[in-house]
């Protein structure tokens, strides 16, 4: 039980956590108030309950750690468990099986993380190239016996070009992950630097899958699940207080996906529901003032929508939350006319943002790797740069001639690069990472829907026109000599931007 | 030559890979090559295994989260203090040229050759 105690005050550590995206401070004062309340409680209960559950509460506690620092106790643990009689990973399943937000899923990821003890360093962890994935996951599916399928799913990675990929998370990913554990993962405590950035890639390309108003569905009857638990009311809330979070994140981030009225409706209904509890106030007050903001943008009829799915039945059972939803239809490009109903006011929308939200501006501007999952530039840049990114499609005046030449050749390397990344700049920050795969993912009838991908055609032609620039103005002059001058500028400039950019020497 | 070694493509542009996930300031990404990641990414894996469609290839959007991430990353820290230079700008954005790949076999033909230009 020494052990126990010492890991008491680490527990305590929760509500610090350095998760830096919109989880402001208004989250973390009630959990702090409420970790304090909650040592006693559990010192209390350790000592009615038998070894057994001492042990499991043990893990308990263990979970609500950074996992990557609880691994050599996490072994040493398990001789714990092996001494009062529980051996194998499955038994513990079973009776690990806490109705707090542990689910399964999340236990499988243990018993994962809990053969990660030193000597077997080199099956998990690491991040691998694709060249060896067959030989570790043979390697771990012998540690792992119940997990023994074989890995058709992974040869699909074989598709991708030959770079470093992190380890897979899940042990039977042959058969691919449901939706149902997809959600619990997002919904889970984070446990390593993936988990981290899960969130953030979850909610950006979820819609390749699955409708808003079914992953809302899924997050709330998860909520609401929590409830029922018997886990002590720390425990509980600290849990819905992580999926108010991710909800936060969520509608600040990609407030498109609320733009359907039912989905809106439903949002709604839900926040008002919580807002009389004082826990709860603060998040959800949160999530409401991001609510008032929604309106109907690229991300709204894009993928898997609501407009696909028929929601417009019947507005009653919709509301009361029984399943109207069957498997998400097609993932390609459906598109709708009825976008011209909703007021597409973005920039509105950015201003009001900008003004209100300082607190997601400046965990944005943090550039902790590890911490930042709030993945938007400052609601304000967004709106200057969308400005600015108007600006470079100016027609053009004169033909390029000598005088730009010798005007060209006088100019510092220095004020060239930093002109040229200016205008990059204020182009690529304009740019929201759905658009990135909208670009990839659309066939062209499909594309002209989406205002906002103009901004990367935008990016592709300023690309397109500063190469066809550099080759014009190298070329300009038709002697050899002068060609070299000006190509030998080219690549200071180049030289000044890149390390500028990247650091390179 | 520091800029061959750089940017080139063998290996799929390791140099210029590393060098990126390696930076912590602020940086703008060479977007064809990210492009090209998500491209084949979105076309080589399915979105589904199996035949209905209950069973979600995590994997591909792992992949594609990860290019995502790094992106959205070096969007989060802003290029402060850089002032329009309006003469430079204009040089640049104002001028007219024709927009050819071939344009450097209707000038004389030089010993540079003609660098493929598109993405």
């Amino acid at each position: 039980m020494l052990k126990y105690q010492s890991d008491e005050p680490v527990s305590c550590e929760l509500p610090h956590r350095p998760r830096a995206h919109s989880e402001n401070n208004h989250l973390s004062a009630p959990p702090a108030s409420k970790a304090q309340g909650s040592k006693p409680k559990h010192q209390r209960t350790q000592s009615e309950f038998p070894l057994k559950t001492i042990g499991i509460g043990l893990k308990e506690s263990i979970n609500e750690e950074w996992r990557t620092e609880r691994v050599p106790n996490l072994s040493s643990e398990e001789h714990l468990h092996s001494d009062i009689g529980i051996t194998s990973g499955a038994e513990m399943d079973e009776q690990m099986r806490l109705p707090s937000g542990v689910t399964l899923e999340s236990q499988s990821r243990l018993q994962d993380t809990a053969l990660d003890n030193p000597a077997n360093s080199h099956v998990v962890g690491s991040p691998i190239s694709v060249n060896d994935l067959t030989a570790m996951d043979m390697a771990r599916l012998k540690w792992q016996p119940s997990n023994s399928k074989d890995r058709v799913g992974t040869e699909d990675t074989s598709g991708l070009k030959n770079n470093a990929i992190q380890k897979p998370v899940h042990g039977d990913q042959s058969i691919g992950v449901g939706f149902d554990e997809l959600v619990d993962r997002l919904l889970s405590q984070a446990k390593s630097k993936t988990d981290v950035k899960f969130v953030a890639i979850f909610l950006c390309l979820y819609r390749q899958f699955s409708a808003p108003s079914a992953l809302l569905d899924a997050v709330i009857s998860r909520f609401e699940t929590v409830d029922l638990g018997s886990s002590s009311q720390a425990i509980r809330l600290t849990t819905q207080l992580r999926h108010l979070s991710v909800l936060a994140t969520w509608v600040s981030e990609y407030p498109g996906d609320f733009a359907h009225p039912l989905t809106r409706v439903k949002m709604s209904n839900f926040t008002i529901a919580l807002a009389g509890q004082r826990q709860f106030s603060m998040a959800i007050k949160e999530i409401g003032f991001h609510l008032d903001v929604v309106s109907a943008d690229d991300d709204t009829f894009w993928a898997v929508s609501d407009a696909t799915e028929s929601m417009t039945d019947d507005i009653d059972s919709s509301l009361t939350g029984s399943s109207v939803q069957s498997a998400p239809l097609a993932t390609a490009d459906q598109r709708d006319t009825t976008d011209d109903a909703f007021s597409n006011d973005k920039g509105a929308r950015a201003i009001e943002r900008g003004s209100a939200t300082p607190s997601a501006a400046s965990s944005a501007g943090k550039s902790s790797d590890r911490s930042n999952t709030s993945l938007e530039a400052s609601p304000k840049s967004v709106e200057i740069a969308q400005a600015q990114g108007r600006l470079p499609v100016a027609p053009p005046r004169a033909a390029l001639c000598k005088i730009h030449w010798h005007y060209f050749m006088e100019l510092s390397d220095e004020d060239v690069a930093r002109e040229l990344t200016r205008i990059d700049w204020a182009l690529f920050s304009s740019i929201r990472p759905r658009d990135l795969i909208r670009h990839v993912s659309l066939t062209e009838e499909y594309k002209g829907k989406y205002k906002d991908l103009d901004n990367v055609k935008r990016m592709i032609d300023l690309f397109n026109h500063t190469s066809f620039w550099i080759a014009n103005i190298i070329l300009l002059r038709e002697k050899p000599k002068h060609r070299a001058r000006a190509l030998e500028k080219c690549i200071a400039i180049a030289w000044v931007r890149l390390s500028d950019l990247y650091g390179v020497q | 030559m520091r800029l061959e070694i750089l940017m080139g493509t063998q290996k799929s542009h390791f140099p210029y890979r590393l060098a990126w996930s390696n930076t912590s300031t602020e940086r703008i990404p060479f977007l064809p090559l990210h492009c090209r990641d998500l491209a084949s990414a979105e076309e080589g894996n399915p979105t589904y295994i199996g035949e209905d469609r209950n069973r979600i290839n995590w994997k591909k959007f792992e992949v594609l989260g990860d290019v995502m991430t790094s992106i959205q990353r070096s969007q989060s820290i802003p290029y402060t203090g850089i002032v329009r230079n309006e003469s430079v700008q204009r040089l640049i954005l104002d001028v007219r040229f024709t927009k050819d790949e071939d344009v450097s076999v209707l000038r004389k033909p030089c010993a540079y050759g003609n660098p493929s230009l598109l993405y």
